[in-house]
């Protein structure tokens, strides 16, 4: 008996440590041949139309350097704002929230929520984090600073308008984009007068998609 | 870390290939100035500085696309990401790597979208130009203009007119003062930041967004109320998605002088 589990628990370990190195996996209790049926799955969709697609290195508030494909796994809730933000942002992360908290239970661990900074230049990484805390986000929330070139393009891919405005500051559209766990855009809702329940809707089609 | 070596590796052996003089052959070389934008920033008009920068004498061409599908076979029609172009990308096009035409290799390529022409400009080891620098290089009449014609009128002229079936070669309408072809009266361009256009909300106030929905709104904004020609071209843009492709819409490369 003492010896099966002295063979088992090297493997235990390894297996434990293969999936923490992706975070998607670690919500997910899946034995190993489920696991890499859905990694091809996901190579095959992110050769389609997938955001993730779109190499380059983000750096999240953490400080730590990502790139977009290690958000795969989760539904991503995502929008573009920035920090300084007067009006529009802050009311866009509260309706994030609002919809985070409408979630049901057996959704929760399968949505994550994604903020991209428009300010390259003053929504450093340390910014983020004192932002994050600030409204009080949890860890379920990842926050993206890019260099401008980065920036323009995930605003092309997520069909956001913005411009930096001289003085500093941005003027910008407002659009929720649902990704779902492979980064294809699943929904997509315009404006900040939003209905969260409908929302949250579009959420759970997306996580049946998965 | 090999996939990334090997990734800048021939990045790198692409400019090589391309550098030195080679790199700004085609290109007109545009002096600094000032540009006005069409429309105004919070009811001034608005004076931005333009840094001298490089651009193509003309747009690209179907055979200078095609050479870029063929060294980057994810630009193929068949191939394309849905993400990164609509479904008549190319379609002018016999086939992947086959344009169909010959009468057309030397007019400009249409159908491609933003993502599409980027990307080509990355591989040229270019960019494209700005919505700045485009306007503002295209606000230069032509070398032979009539004399006391405004180029806005002009402009209108050739707006005026459909899109021919088949469309003409490149450097086949007119040169303007800078040295540059056809930015008026052949296609319609891509620009870098073409989605900085906001006629629409605004998101810095609340009340700001409902009489902006009107799409004469705009209007209201712009510096030269006459200006109808500009009104076309910021409307087209607004209008836009990165992965749309329209017949008439192709684009043309910029660079910095400061890289040379």
């Amino acid at each position: 008996m003492k010896n099966r589990i002295f063979k088992i628990l090297p493997a235990l370990m390894l297996s434990v440590i293969l999936f923490s190195c992706s975070k998607n996996d670690l919500h997910e209790n899946k034995g190993n041949a489920d696991a890499e049926k859905e990694t091809v799955v996901q190579k095959e969709s992110i050769a389609q139309n997938s955001l993730y697609q779109v190499s380059g290195e983000w750096t999240n508030q953490n400080g730590k350097k990502i790139n977009l494909d290690q958000l795969a796994g989760k539904v991503q809730v995502t929008a573009m704002i920035f920090t300084h933000c007067g009006y529009a942002c802050p009311k866009m992360v509260d309706n994030m929230k609002a919809i985070e908290e409408k979630l049901p239970n057996n959704l929760k661990n399968k949505v994550d929520f994604l903020l991209i900074s428009f300010d390259a230049r003053n929504d450093t990484s340390a910014r983020l984090k004192q932002y994050a805390s600030q409204k009080q986000l949890d860890n379920n929330w990842t926050l993206l600073h890019g260099s401008a070139e980065q920036i323009r393009m995930m605003s092309m891919l997520l069909q956001i308008q913005y411009s930096p405005l001289q003085g500093g500051g941005f003027t910008h559209s407002n659009a929720i984009t649902i990704l779902d766990q492979h980064g294809d855009i699943s929904g997509r809702i315009e404006g900040l007068d939003i209905n969260v329940g409908q929302v949250v809707d579009a959420i759970k089609e997306a996580v049946a998609k998965s | 870390m090999a996939i990334l070596v090997l990734g800048s590796f021939s990045a790198f052996s692409q400019r090589k290939m391309k550098g030195g003089d080679a790199a700004t052959a085609g290109m007109v070389r545009i002096p600094a100035g000032i540009y006005h934008p069409f429309l105004k920033a919070n009811n001034k008009t608005v004076s931005v500085k333009i840094h001298s920068f490089y651009l193509d004498a003309h747009a690209v061409t179907n055979a200078e696309f095609l050479d870029f599908v063929k060294a980057n076979p994810q630009w193929t029609r068949s191939k394309v990401s849905r993400l990164f172009a609509d479904e008549n990308y190319l379609k002018q096009w016999a086939g992947d790597f086959n344009i169909g035409n010959d009468r057309v290799l030397n007019s400009p390529v249409t159908n491609v979208s933003w993502f599409a022409a980027e990307s080509y400009a990355k591989w040229m080891g270019k960019r494209l130009p700005t919505m700045e620098e485009w306007e503002y290089a295209a606000n230069s009449a032509p070398v032979n203009a009539p004399k006391g014609e405004k180029l806005s009128t002009m402009i209108l002229g050739w707006y005026s007119r459909p899109t021919p079936a088949v469309l003409p070669p490149v450097e086949s309408t007119f040169k303007n003062g800078f040295g540059v072809y056809d930015m008026h009266g052949l296609i319609w361009e891509w620009v870098y930041d073409f989605n900085s256009i906001i006629t629409g909300g605004d998101s810095r106030s609340a009340g700001a967004l409902d009489k902006q929905f009107y799409c004469a709104a705009g209007s209201l904004n712009a510096v030269n109320k006459e200006d109808y020609a500009s009104f076309m071209r910021f409307a087209f843009r607004e209008s836009l998605k990165a992965n749309y492709t329209v017949a008439n819409l192709g684009f043309r490369c910029a660079t910095d002088v400061d890289q040379k």
